[in-house]
């Protein structure tokens, strides 16, 4: 005999009579703090530049309109007070990029593959690697400036113990390229290296396995299930990376000091010292600077975006 | 209910934003109704900010109830990108401390108040300072900066390594100095130890107009430093690196003051500020002296803080009275400033006995009657300032002094041109 059962259960969908005519505010309540300062200190500054990139402003007198006058000063104008200087420091902006990325992603990945062999000490060189990023950027500038001192630093007093001259790690180059790099290393990559970590871990187990069987060795699980697997991880460090090495401000404006000459100014370097450095600041041609900066950011973010997309589709 | 909820809540997360952004605007009178509150914003952030609060609070003691002055203290890149807003704002503080070469650009900017009047008030006049530096406070035509201090550039030296080498006074000229350096560089230790950059624009500075040269053309246009003296001036320097090699290479920021701080230089060439670090630095037996003469007259370099009175919205006459009594006291009783590593501008203070006993200080005062201020216009920083860069690299070696004064000149004076059509 077939027992009919009929259970009928009263859904509350939504939470009152009332809820359908207006918003649910509870989510806006939880953003509203974050919001508010996101709009002061991000959306605001952010549009006042762009209005501010069109003027010309010495924060004495009145902004004074100039249309795009400062975007081709600084882009086209061979003879304007910018151009040089501006092309100088895009120059060497971009060579450090060029520079750092690579070392910064191939580095913590194979730090992240050692930390993750989960051998004995693995916590402790985790925290060894991880370490210097808490530190301040002041903080490492000072430290580096110290052992790389030319005459009275560390490195040099070994270098000559092994017979070879002093070497001029923060006055020539390329030597104040190399203690940039090795210095930006040696800060940053404690972060990369734990983002990579939590990608390993999402690598399932049993697809080292299988390749194993399948007769893999180290190299070919590297490249066919390590590297694949941290597609996504790999992606957002190489786009992160790139925008921290772009925004290289401190190292230089303290180690260097942009020296030699102007050898190792860098784009926030340089948009600092016509903001707001000197005798005669201009908040317009800063701006201008900052906004074109910006827009080539996000150009090569798109790049890089697309290539890697790309890349994924290929994969099945 | 939720509006209202909502409302409220977005109110009250506003008003803390508020409480916790502390309005700067001082009360004027709130502090009883005769009381004059003054602010005074100045960048001492070092150990000399201790001495010049010493005076602060005295004067503070002296006149209560009548006048009260409250200090801000930030360091000086922070107080002149400030300076720049308040003022437009009609924020800006009564009375506060310039560097005398800043004075020309702001006062072009109409941010500050002009002094002569209210100098004259409280007699104080030329007589009675170093003239250079009282002369220097003028720009067209117009007293804008009454001296509190000058802080030339000195040469220190190591009185122990001078006796090991069997000197017993320190060189006074530049062959006497290549001289003594070359007997006292030795394995790790160096004559002199030449920066490449900060301050070796002073030191360049100095040397120039010990040659006879100029750096700046008086209308602040035309850059003076290219000429054969300069290059000359210049080329002094260079040679005590590459061509004497008493002085180590590839000098990087602040390498000269660890070197002579570990005794491993035996001169040192830097300004009257170091003294105090130098006192704290353990066996380190130092001495202090003009600059020797690198070329045929004396000449050296000093910078000056200056008191301004910055150009308020709505200038209040009595402010401004008890902002000219504050400035006269603290000139008055600079003795205490002086301890800090300054020399007092006002003689009567610089010949007293209390100032004679600054051992230091006295040492390098002796320069005063041959100390050389930059000349008083606003482009001048645009036209000097690619001379800096030029000596650094000169001084590296990069390009020769001769190339890379030329290629200075003509730089700044570009920039100088753009700025003046401002």
């Amino acid at each position: 005999m077939e027992v009919k059962t009929t259970i009928t259960q009263k859904v509350n969908l939504n939470t009152s009579k009332k809820s359908y005519k207006k918003l649910n505010v509870t989510p806006y309540l939880f953003i509203a703090p974050h919001l508010f300062f996101f709009s002061i200190f991000l959306v605001i500054p952010t549009f006042y530049g762009i209005y501010l990139s069109f003027h010309q402003w010495d924060f004495f007198t009145e902004p004074v309109f100039v249309g795009f006058q400062n975007f081709a000063d600084l882009l086209f104008n061979k003879d304007s007070l910018y151009y040089a200087d501006f092309w100088n420091a895009f120059g060497n902006t971009v060579l450090f990029v060029a520079l750092s990325v690579p070392p910064l992603i191939i580095i913590p990945l194979l730090v992240a593959i050692a930390v993750d062999t989960k051998t004995w000490g693995n916590n402790l060189f985790r925290t060894i690697f991880y370490t210097p990023s808490l530190f301040s950027i002041a903080t490492v500038a000072l430290i580096w400036i110290w052992m790389l001192d030319t005459n009275a630093g560390l490195v040099n007093y070994y270098i000559n113990k092994l017979g070879f001259e002093n070497i001029p790690w923060l006055t020539d180059l390329p030597w104040a390229w190399v203690s940039l790099v090795v210095m930006t290393i040696w800060w940053t990559m404690g972060y990369n290296m734990l983002l990579f970590l939590a990608g390993l871990q999402d690598i399932p187990q049993h697809l080292y396995e299988a390749a194993k069987i399948d007769g893999a060795n180290a190299f070919q699980r590297f490249f066919h299930v390590t590297l694949p697997g941290l597609k996504g991880t790999m992606f957002f460090v190489v786009i992160m990376t790139t925008i921290a090495s772009f925004n290289l401000f401190g190292q230089p404006y303290m180690a260097t000091k942009g020296g030699p000459g102007q050898d190792t100014v860098t784009l926030l370097m340089y948009i600092q010292r016509i903001g707001f450095g000197g005798g005669s600041p201009d908040a317009g041609v800063a701006s201008a600077m900052a906004i074109i900066m910006g827009i080539f950011l996000s150009l090569v973010s798109i790049v890089q975006f697309k290539i890697m997309n790309r890349k994924d589709k290929s994969v099945t | 209910m939720k509006i209202p909820k909502m409302g409220l809540l977005l109110l009250l997360s506003f008003m803390l934003v508020l409480a916790g952004c502390s309005s700067k605007q001082t009360d004027q009178n709130a502090e009883g109704s005769s009381e004059i509150v003054l602010e005074f914003w100045n960048g001492f952030t070092g150990p000399d900010g201790a001495d010049m609060k010493k005076i602060v609070d005295q004067f503070n003691e002296e006149n209560k109830g009548k006048i009260h002055v409250k200090t801000q203290t930030m360091p000086w890149a922070n107080y002149y990108d400030k300076f720049r807003t308040v003022v437009s704002q009609g924020k800006a503080p009564d009375v506060s401390i310039m560097h005398l070469d800043q004075i020309p650009s702001y006062a072009s900017t109409g941010s500050l108040t002009e002094l002569d009047e209210l100098a004259a008030e409280l007699d104080l006049k030329e007589e009675d300072f170093i003239s250079q530096v009282w002369k220097a406070g003028i720009w067209e035509g117009k007293r804008y900066g009454i001296p509190l201090d000058v802080h030339p550039i000195a040469l220190y030296y190591n009185k122990d390594l001078l006796k090991e080498a069997g000197y017993d006074a320190p060189p006074k000229t530049y062959e006497e100095l290549v001289e003594m350096s070359k007997a006292l560089t030795k394995g790790d230790q160096y004559g002199i130890a030449m920066p490449t950059l900060w301050p070796s624009q002073l030191i360049y500075f100095s040397s120039l107009y010990q040659h006879g040269g100029e750096s700046v053309s008086p209308d602040g246009l035309k850059a003076l430093y290219n000429s054969s003296e300069g290059v000359e001036a210049l080329k002094k320097l260079v040679d005590l690196i590459h061509k004497y090699e008493v002085s180590p290479k590839n000098i990087q920021q602040d390498g000269e003051v660890t070197l002579f701080r570990q005794g491993k230089s035996a001169f040192h060439i830097n300004g009257i500020w170091m003294i105090n670090g130098f006192k704290e630095q353990k066996d380190l037996n130092f001495g202090t002296a003009p600059i020797p003469l690198f070329g045929d007259k004396p000449a050296t370099w000093a910078g000056s803080h200056n008191f301004v009175l910055p150009k308020q919205k709505n200038p209040d006459p009595e402010k401004q009275k008890a902002a000219m009594k504050f400035i006269k006291y603290v000139i008055d009783n600079s003795i205490q400033w002086a301890k800090a590593g300054q020399i007092p501008a006002k003689n009567s203070v610089r010949e007293s006995e209390e100032f004679k006993e600054l051992e230091h200080q006295a040492n390098i005062a002796e320069q005063v009657p041959y100390l050389v201020f930059p000349p008083a216009s606003p482009t001048y920083i645009e036209v000097w300032v690619p001379a800096e860069e030029g000596v650094n690299l000169a001084l590296l070696a990069k390009k020769t002094p001769e190339q890379a004064l030329k290629d200075a000149a003509s730089k700044g004076e570009k920039q100088a041109k753009e700025k003046a059509k401002k």
